[in-house]
This record gives C-alpha cells, structure tokens and sequence, in this order.
C-alpha cells in the first residue's frame, strides 16, 4: 500500500467535504486507518532527507489532515478540530518536506478556536509558537486583532469584523466568539450601568430582534421594569464585615505562631 | 638576581644590545609562561586531590568547592596543561583507554593554538622528571570525569564545537552507564555543558528526548543535582523553541525539585516566570521572576538579571503596576534597560500613540529580547492608566471627551471600553447610557479596605519565607540533634521510671488501705 493506491479515497473524501460532510466523516476514518499501515506514519524526524515515496505519503496524510481541521471547522465539531489540530501539528516544522501553503490557514483559525472558546492563556502559548514575521498574514493577524479587541473592550470593532473574516471557515467561529463576547458585555453592564432601556440594550448586545433580547433577559435574571432594565448592586456588607474579621483573626494567629517559632 | 642583571645592562647598553635583549626577554617571557603553567596545573591536580578527599568522605561540598575552584581558572587552561595532566593522573593501565581519548580530543583541536603546540614538546621534558619516581597510581572514577570535563571545558572555551560535543558525548555516556553518587555532581556539570554544546552548534532540538532520559535515570537514582540542572536544561531547550505548552506540562509533572544550588534554582524560577507570564499568569510570574533575582548573584551573571529584569519589568506593566524608578537606575543594568525604561514611561502617562510610537522606534530589541508578543498585549493597560487617571480627575465627563484625550481610532467603542474597564475594578464609575457621559463615584478612602492589612500581610510573609529559607540554608553538625535527641530521651526514660515507680508505690498503698479495709 503506498500514496498512489490511497489517493483515489483521498481525492473521493475531498469531493465529499462540499458536498456530504457525513459521508466525508466516514472516508476520513478509512483513510486514517490506512495511514497506519504507511511506512512514513512513524517517520517523525524533522530533518532527515525522505525517500520521494517517503515524501508523497507525508504530504497526503498532511493534507488530509488539514482538510480535517476545515471539515470540522465548518462543521463546528470542535473536539475533532482540536484532535486534528494535535495530530497535523507534527507535520508542521519540518525542514524535510516543503511547507504546507494551507499552514498560516490551519493556524489562524486554530487561534480563532481558542480565542471563541475563551481559551486566552493557551492562545497566547500557540502565537508564542508562530514566529513573530509571521504574524503579518492575513489569516493570523485577524484572530490577533480579535484579541486585542476582546481585551480592550472595542467590541463593536470586532462585531464589524464580523464579515471580513479572510476565510469562510472562521465564520463558525466568529459566530462563537461574538457569543462569548456578549456574555462579556452582558458581564460589565450589570457593574456599569444603573438602568437600560431595551432599546439600547438590543443595539448593545447586537441583538436583531426584542425577542432574542426578551430571551436573554431572562437567562440572565435582569428585572425588566417598562421599556428599560434595572441592574441592582449586589451589597452584601454584612457578610463580608465576617468574612473580614476572619480573616483578621486568622491573619493574627499565624503571624503569633510563626514568631513563636523564631524565638 | 640574574632578571636585574639582564635590566640593568639592557639600560646602559641601549643600542648594542637590541637583539640580545629581545632574546632575553622571550626566555624570560617563556620562563614566567613556564612558571604560570607550572602553577596552574598543580592547580588542577590539586583540586584532583579534593576530590578524591571529598570522594572518601562523602561530602559534597568538597566537591563543589573543587568544582569551583577549577572552573573559576578555567581560563588558564591550556592544551599542554591537559596533556601534563592526563599524563600524571591516568598514567595507570586502567585509564589507558580514557587517557587516549582525550589525547585525541586534544589532538583533533591542534590547529586553533599553535602557541600551545609549539612550547608542548619543552612542557614535556621537564615534567616527567618531576613524576616518574612516583608509582603510577589507580585513580578515582571522579578523577577521570573531572579530567575529562576540563578537556570539555577547553574545546569549549577555544571554540573547538565539534570535537567539544563529541568529548561530551562521550563523557555522558560513561557517567550514565555508572552509578555511582559521588559523580552526581561532576555529572551534572557535564550535562550542563553537553546541552550547551548542542546549543552552540544550533541542535538543541536533537538531545531533547536524551535529556528526558537522563532525567528519568537522575529520578530514579535520587541524584539531585542532576535532577535540578537536566529541568532547567528541558525547559531552556522548550522556551528556546517556544514550546511553552510542553514545558508547562515538564513543570507541573515534575514532582517539586529539590533545589540544591541557588544558581539552579534561580535559573528555574526565570523559566517559570517566563511560561506563567505568557499564559497571563502575572502574579505568579512576577513571584517567580523576583524570587529568581533575589536568588541570582548579585555582582556577576549580569545578562542573567538584565533578562530577568527586563521580564519582570513587562510583567509589573501588564499587571498594571508601574515599576520602582530604582530598578532602571542600576549601574550595571541602565543602558541595557533603557528601551525598557522608555516603554515605562509612555504606560504611566496613558499615551496611546507615544506608546506605539516607542514600541515602534525599539521593536527590534524587543523581538530579540522575546518580550515583543508580551509587550503588545500592555496596549490595553496604557488605555486603562489613560482612564484611571480621567476618571480620578473628573467626576463627569462625556464618551466623546474621552475619546478626544486618548485618541481612540474609533469612538463607538468608549462606553464598552468604559464599561469593561468599571467591571475589572480599574475605574469606580456609573454609566449614564442617554447622556452619554461617566460618573465617578465618590471615592473611598483606602484606609477603610481591607487594602493596607492586605499589603502588610504580603510583606510579613515574604520576610517570614525569607527566614524559613535562611534556616533551611544553614549548615548543623550531622549529629547535633542525635545527641540532644539522646539526653533527652534518657531523661524521658528516667521520668517515666520514676513515674512507675511512683504509680507502684500508690497502688501498694492502695492494696494496704483495701487490705486494712
């Protein structure tokens, strides 16, 4: 078994991305289980010059890999994004096979991924991973501009970037991540705001009609009184003036006992 | 006598003797070179002998100290001194093997130096007069490493890469293959040192799953220092890649190291600070970066400091504090923290096109420095420093007006900016939606928080860390507390006879009144 004999299944499973995803889903799992049997499946040395059969079948698992991701991304099958993610990343890197012109694709809308699900910290460890004179293309700089947008707060910056997204696999993500993004609004309204009308809410939450937002009212707990929702501080000083002396006393106590012990 | 002589005749007879005295002076040069070696390698030998005291006592600190003390000279090093050496130390048969090896070391290098090749035959005539009498002895494995981590040591330093890895290769594979605890330490340098070859021909990449190893037989043998340097070794090798995730996972799976060098420790605490901070960890990346400082020596390892430094400066930023204006205005580290300083400034004024505009004039360094991913994410501080300061000077003020003194690139954002800015606690401030505007609430006074105990209780317990560290650093007599154990254990004994002795008489007592009874 070698590159030649798979390729008909592979050129099959692309067909079928467009067309049936479900289908493609099926193909993917007989391909992999054909990629075992390679003999390039266990080659995993970045730098050893490959044999040209060697280097056929590390591209076709490569690029099937990276149909994968975009099969799942469009599908919004995050969990098999994610293990598609890990298994093509060992494909990434190598000096040995020429690079994958789908790569700054792949990664891109992997940091769009993490960012949607509000996964900043690991977000931050794959950028760290990109060199930095990638960072200008088109498909990595806009998760990085979504994520200077989502800490600074611009986000109606990044709802109007909604659809310029260099790709038409984001877009399930970006769908994710305005979610995400409203529950943040949502999140700083109630410490910001004494009182809304629904009207600016709905323009605030970029909701398209009062019933989304009627909706949304109600997962959240707000009171809606009239035409305008009232957020009420929440003031619990009673439990905290406990809390407090607790503390305190706690605070004490060891600082006696760890005296105790020097002297 | 005879060096005044040659002085004083040198002076009278300027003209006549121009080439004598160049003569004279080159032996004379040649006698003091002759001398330095001379002294040097009864240097060399003799931490050979500390080692070999440390390896019959079992002390390591005998050890390092010879470790130290030959590393400290490990620019007097010479081809001919390594020669002498290996000629004296290995010259039974046992070590006939390694003695060739590093002959031969030593010989693949002979083109860099040819001044050592040339004085070499001299430097050997003299000396065996000096040793033969003396039977050739059997020496010490750790004598052996050691010689052979000098020979390292200098491929290393006279930038002979190739050879130099070979050397340690070599070296690491017949410290792994024994067990023995006294090599712990020697061995540890040698890892050191076999990584720091791999870096320098530009293949660190390549002994990663080496070191692993390495660290699993350390963990099973219990040999900490090995433990301690191969950790810091991985995760160097990771962050050199930027495999952040992997060397996170190396952290948290390693059980807590037990750290027996401060260098080491200090080393580990950077690379943490490192991976904390870039997963937004600040606070415990700022803890881990101080801790490293502190534990760093304070007069050398500058470029150690000025990275740590320039790292817990970015941190301090994005946790949105500003720096003490005294760690820029250090001596030894101002220039080389000045594109740092500068970046401190525009934060704390809350310009957000200066800032850029620094960024822009010093992202070379930054980027060479692998803080420029860090430092573009402090953007959003300097607008929060830029709304903190607004927020403290009106008490009302519109969107629009905010807009203006920050020059945001679009102004629809304000209120959400605001709004999140109020929600992290940067600014206590209401919204008024229709006006369009923000008001401050009245400010309260700090005194009444929980803020001062809080800052009181962060100082009291880093001076009782502090001193818990000092005790656990200083040195006890092995069996001071045996013999105090012991004293007291008999005076327990005797107090618990005296005790029993007691009770029997009270119940003999008792059995008198029930008797009498």
């Amino acid at each position: 078994m070698g590159a030649n004999e798979l390729f008909p299944l592979f050129q099959k499973f692309k067909a079928a991305i467009d067309s049936d995803p479900q289908n493609a889903k099926k193909l993917l799992g007989d391909l992999k289980k054909q990629f075992i049997l390679l003999n390039s499946f266990m080659q995993t040395s970045t730098t050893a010059t490959l044999s040209e059969e060697e280097n056929k079948e590390i591209l076709l698992i490569r690029e099937t890999l990276e149909l994968a991701i975009l099969l799942s991304a469009k599908t919004g099958d995050l969990e098999s994004f994610e293990r598609h993610m890990s298994q093509v990343r060992t494909y990434y890197g190598r000096t040995n096979v020429e690079k994958s012109t789908r790569e700054p694709l792949i990664l891109g809308l992997n940091l769009l991924r993490l960012l949607a699900q509000n996964r900043i910290a690991e977000f931050h460890t794959e950028l760290e991973l990109i060199p930095i004179d990638q960072h200008g293309d088109p498909y990595i700089k806009f998760p990085i501009d979504m994520e200077l947008c989502l800490m600074e707060g611009s986000y109606n910056k990044l709802r109007v970037s909604r659809n310029k997204e260099p790709a038409p696999e984001y877009k399930v993500f970006m769908d994710v991540l305005i979610e995400t993004v409203r529950k943040e609004i949502a999140d700083c309204s109630e410490k910001a705001y004494k009182s809304l009308s629904t009207a600016d809410a709905q323009k605030l939450l970029f909701f398209g009609s009062p019933q989304e937002l009627q909706q949304f009212t109600k997962e959240r707990g707000w009171k809606v009184d009239g035409s305008s929702i009232k957020f009420e501080a929440e003031k619990d000083a009673i439990g905290t003036f406990h809390e407090q002396a607790q503390d305190v006393i706690y605070k004490t106590l060891s600082y006696a006992k760890e005296m105790e012990r020097i002297v | 006598m005879t060096d005044k002589d040659t002085k004083s005749k040198q002076t009278s007879q300027k003209d006549d003797t121009d080439v004598v005295m160049g003569e004279k002076e080159e032996t004379e040069q040649e006698k003091i070179a002759r001398q330095k070696k001379e002294r040097s390698s009864i240097y060399f030998s003799k931490d050979a002998q500390l080692i070999q005291r440390a390896v019959h006592q079992q002390d390591d600190r005998l050890m390092n100290r010879a470790l130290r003390q030959a590393f400290a000279q490990r620019s007097k090093l010479t081809k001919s001194i390594l020669t002498q050496l290996s000629d004296t130390l290995l010259s039974h048969e046992s070590h006939k093997e390694s003695q060739a090896k590093l002959k031969e070391y030593l010989s693949k290098s002979a083109s860099s130096d040819q001044m050592e090749t040339d004085s070499q035959p001299e430097q050997s005539t003299p000396t065996p007069s000096t040793t033969t009498p003396q039977q050739p002895k059997q020496v010490l494995p750790e004598v052996e490493a050691f010689l052979h981590l000098l020979t390292v040591l200098f491929l290393i330093d006279s930038k002979q890469y190739q050879v130099a890895q070979q050397a340690a290769n070599d070296l690491v594979e017949s410290l792994q293959s024994q067990n023995r605890r006294t090599l712990n330490l020697i061995g540890a340098k040698a890892l050191f040192y076999y990584a720091r070859t791999y870096e320098l021909l530009g293949n660190a990449s390549a002994i990663r799953s080496n070191l692993l190893n390495a660290l699993r037989t350390s963990s099973l043998r219990h040999d900490h220092y090995g433990q301690n340097v191969l950790v810091n070794l991985l995760l160097r090798n990771y962050l050199q890649d930027n495999l952040v995730d992997q060397a996170s996972k190396l952290i948290n799976k390693t059980p807590t190291v037990d750290f027996r060098s401060n260098s080491q420790l200090a080393r580990f605490y950077y690379y943490k600070g490192r991976i904390k901070s870039i997963q937004l960890d600040y606070s415990d990346a700022y803890n881990c970066l101080m801790t490293a400082i502190r534990k760093a020596p304070t007069n050398s390892a500058k470029g150690f400091r000025v990275a740590a430094y320039k790292l817990a400066i970015i941190v301090q930023l994005l946790m949105g504090e500003i720096p003490e204006h005294n760690v820029f205005s250090q001596p030894q580290l101002r220039s080389a923290l000045k594109p740092y300083l500068e970046l401190t400034k525009q934060v704390r004024v809350g310009e957000l096109l200066k800032f850029k505009d620094t960024v822009d004039k010093y992202a070379d360094v930054y980027k060479a420095d692998k803080t420029f991913t860090l430092i573009q994410r402090i953007r959003q501080n300097v607008i929060r420093t830029g709304l903190k300061k607004i927020s403290t000077s009106y008490s009302r003020i519109s969107f629009s007006d905010i807009s203006q003194k920050l020059h945001f690139d679009n102004p629809d954002d304000v209120e959400l900016i605001v709004a999140k800015a109020i929600r992290d606690g940067i600014i206590d401030a209401i919204i008024d939606h229709q006006g369009k505007f923000i008001q401050s609430r009245e400010t309260v006074d700090v005194y009444s928080t929980t803020e001062p105990s809080d800052a009181f209780h962060k100082r009291i317990n880093l001076c009782l860390k502090t001193h818990d560290e000092a005790v656990r650093a200083m040195r006890f007599p092995p069996d001071a507390n045996k013999q105090k154990a012991q004293i007291q254990e008999a005076e327990e004994r005797r107090k618990r006879q005296e005790e029993l002795a007691e009770e029997l008489e009270r119940e003999d007592d008792d059995d008198d009144a029930e008797e009498e009874f």
